[in-house]
């Protein structure tokens, strides 16, 4: 073996969004105590995303006398935490249960993930013998690397999300087609077949059935003054000033990092206030950091900070110092000229929005392809977004996509909206219907939408929209017409593109 | 006074129609017509390819696809969906105004002339574009009212009508061209300028 994997505790939550939904808060406030509840006993914890934690056995353990009596502290402390926020009325009325959790010890990340999906169906930590790992994960399916995503980092760059479940779900999918069932059915290939393969996630994989954590540890010297920080000359108050230094710090971070080919995947984050009190946190991200995405997570870190240990004066200091580089596989917008001020003045204004009217205020368009043109495009919350990553990922987009709608494209798309249904009306005054053969019953020749009434004076189509087929669940058998109308007692045209879908008209786009 | 910038650049196709080589920044430009989305996507497409970044305020059923052939640089494209009371909605325009150099907005019919003065200010002063869009049949059960954009003094109206569709038939093709005429006009523009836009069968524009 080159390098041993860090033996580590992962805390998981599997339902903590919808947990927290319940609730009514957000996912990252509500699982702000649970976080605290862990860090009265272990000083420094990994928050990876809201549900998971993660941390190094080593000090810990030698504390607490063991991993068994670890883990049973660290389940005492979380136990009475829901159980506090149940009694205290936080929790109380709602009719929420108390979510489960599971704790699982192991050599590497990927090994306590799945010795925590253990733990989740036992109710007891799980706690795999060092050096045993590598056998575990033999036994274990591949399928397991879908509910452990979020420990062990996206297959690609961007944060964890629906998406990467769903590459993942790929992986696995693939691997299980090549008749590789289990973790240890993948050891027995080369690490080039694997990267021929899966590109550079093989390289991860190659690597996590082998027992080892996807990032080697560091062999070359780190770059000098990796550490970055910021003395206020007074208490300073205000979040966005803040958040403004961290700004600048993180940019700094980040731009020194990748001018040595390195980018930070383990981060430690220290808040000091005029009288002494601190906030640290470390933070993990399998792809590596951003500087938006350390603004987001110090974001995170300072709310929480003021919010339950209330510290009694101004911030005067900020430390962001990396504890774990990897070398920069070339996924960073830097190797595109870098990120210029105009980016960096547009994700602000996008906090700032953000900030005021909550994340849902903003969308930001992700390229999905697909026949139907209302899903082109995603448009993903701003919060689930890296915009510098995005920058990379967007720029060989396709524009023509086999089997979509000619060009060109209606600047307004529609999605199935209950107000969206219309009139199609034949010649004969009754609804236009399409056959199983995608024959229409009439020619279109009146259109009705809400108070106004056209003329149809020409028309494409119909065109058939199967999609998925295969799956009976989310199949649609929809078809679609394009339509070149006129308004009545107007000279004005118009077109757009209706959708015939369980009987039922309605537009799907509007050239505009 | 605030420091000229030049001008935001514009495609080549439509020099003609901003003789200051673009679109003077800190100006408002009021687009009206059934084309007025499209021809403002256009006008602003060249910007984002060089750096700038585009908000498209109150239009949540933008089709991006629209955008990707109007050469528009989707990686530096948002839509924003402000609160439409007019007071909320300015200030949040006015926060954007601060990280994007091309606004898109399609303002709520509460809009009131004071608050559009403000914004408009606020692009002055950084410089920016703004962008008044008309969406009529975007909502198609209540016609539009076209009167939340007269809360804008405009420095230039835009005039976007189709003038013709071809390649669509009675039950054959389909539309593959799409002739738009832009007639510029305006305060800053007193002698008005035509020009022919051609939306039609664009393979990529796009320029890494």
């Amino acid at each position: 073996m080159r390098d041993q994997p860090t033996r580590v505790v992962v805390v998981q939550f599997p339902h903590w969004s919808a947990y927290a939904d319940a609730l009514g808060c957000s996912a990252r406030s509500a699982f702000e105590p649970v976080v605290r509840a862990v860090v009265a006993h272990v000083p420094l914890v990994e928050v990876t995303a809201p549900g998971i934690i993660v941390f190094a056995t080593r000090g810990p353990s030698r504390h607490a006398g063991g991993d068994d009596a670890l883990a049973a502290l660290v389940r005492a402390a979380i136990q009475r935490q829901l159980g506090a926020a149940h009694d205290t009325g936080a929790v109380h009325g709602t009719g929420t249960a108390r979510p489960r959790f599971g704790i699982g010890i192991a050599d590497g990340r990927l090994a306590a993930a799945i010795a925590a999906q253990h733990s989740l169906h036992t109710g007891t930590p799980h706690v795999v013998a060092p050096g045993a790992s590598r056998n575990v994960l033999s036994d274990t399916p591949v399928h397991a690397l879908v509910q452990c995503v979020e420990v062990i980092g996206a297959v690609g760059a961007g944060v964890p999300g629906a998406d990467d479940v769903a590459s993942y779900r790929e992986v696995v999918s693939l691997l299980q087609r090549l008749g590789l069932y289990r973790f240890g059915d993948v050891a027995t290939l080369s690490e080039a077949d694997l990267i021929a393969r899966l590109g550079a996630f093989g390289r991860d994989l190659f690597r996590l059935a082998h027992g080892m954590d996807r990032h080697p540890p560091l062999t070359v010297a780190p770059p000098p003054d990796r550490v970055c920080s910021h003395q206020f000359d007074s208490p300073v108050e205000s979040r966005d000033a803040v958040l403004a230094i961290v700004d600048q710090l993180a940019t700094a971070v980040v731009g020194h990092l990748v001018a040595h080919g390195l980018s930070v995947v383990r981060l430690h984050v220290s808040l000091e206030s005029d009288h002494g009190e601190r906030s640290e946190r470390m933070w993990y991200r399998a792809d590596g950091w951003s500087a938006g995405a350390i603004v987001e997570s110090v974001r995170w870190q300072l709310d929480a900070w003021v919010q339950h240990d209330a510290p009694t004066s101004g911030v005067v200091g900020v430390r962001l110092s990396p504890e774990q580089m990897v070398v920069d596989v070339g996924r960073q917008a830097s190797l595109w000229g870098g990120e210029r001020d105009g980016d960096r003045h547009a994700q602000r204004a996008i906090r700032r929005v953000v900030d005021m009217h909550g994340a849902e205020s903003v969308t930001i368009p992700t390229w999905r392809g697909g026949r139907d043109p209302a899903r082109w495009f995603e448009f993903v919350r701003s919060d689930a977004v890296d915009l510098e990553r995005r920058v990379v990922r967007e720029v060989a987009m396709p524009v023509t996509w086999r089997g979509s709608l000619p060009s060109p494209a209606p600047s307004l798309v529609f999605d199935a909206a209950p107000d969206a249904h219309i009139d199609v009306h034949g010649t004969d005054g009754r609804s236009v219907g399409v056959t199983s053969r995608h024959a229409m019953s009439d020619e279109p020749a009146v259109v009705r939408m809400g108070s106004a009434t056209y003329d149809v004076l020409a028309w494409a189509g119909p065109w058939p929209v199967e999609e998925r087929w295969w799956d009976a669940q989310r199949a649609r058998r929809a078809v679609r017409l394009q339509l070149l109308l006129r308004e009545r007692g107007t000279e004005q045209t118009r077109a757009m593109i209706a959708v015939l879908e369980h009987h039922v008209w309605r537009r799907a786009a509007w050239y505009a | 006074m605030p420091a000229v910038r030049a001008p935001l650049p514009v495609a080549s196709s439509l020099l003609s129609l901003f003789t200051d080589g673009g679109v003077v920044r800190g100006r408002t430009v009021a687009c009206t017509g059934d084309a007025a989305l499209s021809a403002a996507l256009a006008v602003s497409a060249a910007a984002t390819r060089v750096g700038s970044w585009l908000a498209v305020v109150g239009v949540p059923h933008l089709g991006v696809g629209a955008a990707v052939e109007a050469g528009v640089a989707i990686e530096r494209l948002i839509l924003a969906q402000p609160p439409s009371a007019s007071r909320e909605w300015v200030t949040t325009v006015a926060a954007l105004v601060e990280g994007f150099d091309v606004l898109i907005v399609a303002p709520p019919a509460s809009l009131t002339g004071h608050d559009a003065r403000r914004l408009q200010s606020r692009i002055v002063a950084r410089q920016s574009v703004l962008l008044v869009v008309d969406v009529p049949g975007a909502l198609p059960t209540s016609r539009t009212s076209g009167n939340a954009s007269r809360a804008f003094v405009a420095d230039l109206d835009v005039q976007a009508n189709t003038v013709s569709w071809a390649g669509i038939e009675r039950g054959g093709s389909h539309i593959t061209q799409r002739l738009v005429q832009l007639r510029v006009g305006g305060r800053r523009c007193p002698v008005p300028r035509e020009a022919t836009l051609d939306l039609s069968c664009v393979t990529s524009q796009r320029v890494s």
